[in-house]
């Protein structure tokens, strides 16, 4: 099922330089949002980016439609470095991606009816020679995303619709321009619960449909599993392990990845709670230290290694990338948690 | 014991000459120590039941019926005003608040002042209700708060954004306890928070819980939440508790079509992955609510009845309760 390459992105950094005081010396801040990343996105496929608030999974989605452009590394669309595109070849690359936002309530032009809204694009674009086509285009792109009948959506105004809709005409309007892939940053988070369920499917039929192919970026890793056939978790700017959803979630890793997918709440009365191993919250972002960014949180850290050398990502079992040292050991049962660890836990934060 | 006992309580707004039923014929009963998970979308009313519990409803919130009862005592006794609103000023009801019901809110980050001291807004807490304790006993309260929520003491001191999200939220819980109260109502206590921290929180509301021996309602719309945290479990619909029980039992055989979607639209992360189930429609508007059974317009079952008469909330079995005409028909007897 999975096809060619369309997007590769290639140890892809973003720094945020912090603005200091007039009167403040010394080297200056730098926040590293996403501090070298690579992955690979094929046809027909759909990737779950995971991680907590400041992890730079909503940066990297924003680098991916060139909402932002990175600090250094590069990402090929189809193969062209998307950082070189000028002019129209800029237009024509912008047509090719889209992105659906978290908040369907802010992402809409109150002003514009629904019709305006899903037009714009299409006469930016050229896409369509006579309104009537233009109008039967944006018709296909509402029923395509489960607004049925199309025709009755085109005189609304946002307010007009629920919460659901809103989001799908969202949907609708990255579709028009008949996208080679889209960006979905937490599409569903603001959306009641009855109702998130019926915008996944739609997002997994689209995928089937059309064969688009999805970034899909949320920090819930029961969505991400239900969503995605890879999943990629970060930390602090960094992928600290991914390989196929199944894997990443049966079988995580990285200490980081095993206390993320025991914290999850299940909804069964029955299930005994694991105990997750962690100690306090995301740290900032702001001058990390050496080696590797989990350290300050994790309970195997070991002196004299995990301060001082970053570990890279590497394939332990095929397909599963980790990031962290000693993966095996802790897999094994090998390297225990210290003990004062264990019992400081539950009151670090 | 009984502690709370919500009797057939109807709140609704007037919104620009229009009435909105938030609250329509609620009951709920709690026991001292334990714990109610409150479950509905945004705009099922569950919010409005909490500020009801409180007494905190704006002034355009009109108590329509029922009854609230704390603690043997008619809280209404003190605030309901002749033409249905509230006197949230009253002086008894002003002793209870805090001191007996205390609400752990949503957002803790716009919940505390920004140009105070958190340790001093949690000292002003506990002074407004007993003014006559000595600096040294106010001192020693505090530490022994930010002990028991595990925020180190030295950030006593410390002003709202110095903290993390999870430490404020912690702040939050120590200031809800500061005065030992027999209930905590818990307005989506973890929504803002990381799932990390959220499973800390929850946790130790749970051990606090215990060691206090105190009552909680927890609202929520996340279902895992109410499973990992709750003995009793309410679902609220449009308004209206649709279904009631243990939360094993209603997690079990869930015996309403609105509870049977809600669960069912959940991802579950360990359990086998099959499409996910889905309402169609949205949530009606309160100001005009469905004929019948306000669930009929999304429910997969509906039948004529539906559309005529509002079903009444019925026992199917020892203490499990749901609003369907079909409850038994379709969910079976159990």
């Amino acid at each position: 099922m999975i096809g060619n390459t369309v997007v590769k992105v290639e140890n892809v950094k973003k720094y945020y330089e912090l603005h200091k005081g007039l009167l403040s010396f010394g080297p200056s801040l730098v926040v590293k949002a996403v501090d070298g990343i690579s992955f690979e996105l094929h046809e027909g496929e759909i990737i779950g980016i995971v991680g907590e608030t400041g992890s730079g999974k909503t940066t990297t989605g924003r680098m991916l439609v060139l909402l932002e452009r990175p600090t250094s590394g590069k990402i090929y669309f189809e193969g062209t470095d998307i950082s070189e595109l000028k002019g129209n070849k800029l237009k024509e690359f912008r047509k090719n991606v889209q992105m659906v936002f978290q908040d369907p309530y802010e992402s809409l032009n109150p002003r514009f009816t629904i019709l305006k809204t899903l037009m714009e694009p299409l006469i930016i674009h050229k896409i369509g020679d006579t309104y009537e086509e233009r109008v039967d285009i944006v018709i296909r792109a509402l029923e395509d995303a489960g607004l049925k009948p199309g025709e009755e959506y085109l005189g609304r105004y946002p307010h007009e619709v629920s919460g659901g809709q809103r989001q799908r005409i969202a949907i609708a309007r990255a579709l028009v321009t008949s996208p080679k892939f889209i960006v979905a940053d937490e599409p569903v988070s603001m959306l009641d619960v009855s109702i998130r369920a019926g915008v996944l499917n739609l997002m997994l039929d689209l995928r089937e449909k059309l064969r688009i192919p999805f970034i899909f970026i949320t920090h819930d890793i029961a969505v991400a599993r239900y969503m995605s056939d890879r999943i990629f978790v970060m930390y602090l700017g960094k992928i600290v392990e991914y390989g196929s959803s199944e894997d990443v979630i049966f079988d995580p890793l990285h200490p980081y990845t095993r206390s993320l997918v025991a914290a999850i709440p299940v909804p069964d009365p029955d299930r005994k709670h694991e105990r997750v191993l962690i100690k306090g919250e995301i740290p900032s972002p702001i001058n990390v230290p050496p080696g590797c960014k989990f350290i300050t949180r994790c309970v195997y850290a070991q002196k004299g290694i995990c301060d001082v050398k970053e570990p890279e990502l590497r394939e332990v079992k095929p397909g599963h990338f980790v990031a962290c040292h000693f993966a095996e050991q802790i897999m094994n049962g090998e390297l225990k948690p210290k003990e004062e660890d264990l019992q400081k836990e539950e009151y670090m934060m | 014991m009984v502690l709370l006992k919500v009797e057939d309580l109807s709140v609704h707004y007037k919104i620009y000459g229009n009435w909105v039923r938030a609250v329509d014929d609620v009951s709920i009963e709690l026991d001292s120590g334990e714990t109610l998970g409150l479950v509905g979308e945004s705009g099922s009313g569950k919010s409005t039941l909490a500020y009801a519990i409180t007494q905190l409803l704006p002034n355009n919130a009109y108590i329509k019926k029922g009854k609230i009862i704390f603690n043997d005592q008619d809280l209404f006794k003190y605030t309901l005003k002749p033409d249905g609103t509230l006197n949230v000023y009253d002086e008894n009801i002003r002793k209870i608040r805090w001191k007996e019901i205390s609400m752990i809110f949503q957002a803790s980050l716009n919940a505390f002042n920004p140009v105070y001291k958190v340790g001093d807004q949690i000292k002003e807490a506990i002074l407004a209700h007993e003014p006559d304790i000595s600096e040294e006993e106010l001192e020693r309260r505090v530490i022994e708060l930010y002990d028991f929520v595990g925020i180190p003491r030295d950030r006593i001191n410390n002003y709202p954004h110095e903290y993390s999200g999870g430490m404020k939220q912690r702040a939050m819980i120590a200031m809800a306890l500061a005065l030992r109260p027999k209930l905590v109502l818990a307005d989506e206590p973890t929504t803002a928070v990381d799932v990390i921290t959220q499973d800390r929180i929850l946790k130790e509301i749970i051990d606090l819980q215990k060691k206090l021996g105190m009552a909680m309602i927890l609202i929520t719309h996340d279902v895992s939440v109410v499973a990992e945290v709750s003995h009793k479990i309410a679902v609220m619909y449009a308004g209206q508790i649709v279904e009631k029980g243990t939360t094993r039992e209603v997690f079990k055989h869930y015996a309403h079509p609105y509870t049977e979607g809600l669960l069912n639209s959940f991802p579950n992360l360990f359990g086998e992955k099959k499409r996910l189930s889905f309402i169609p429609g949205s949530p009606p508007d309160l100001a005009n609510p469905p004929k019948g059974c306000r669930f009929h317009p999304r429910c997969p079952y509906a039948r004529e009845i539906c559309a005529e008469q509002s079903p009444p909330l019925i026992e199917i079995s020892p203490g499990h309760y749901s609003a369907c005409h079909f409850a038994t028909s379709i969910y079976g007897g159990k």
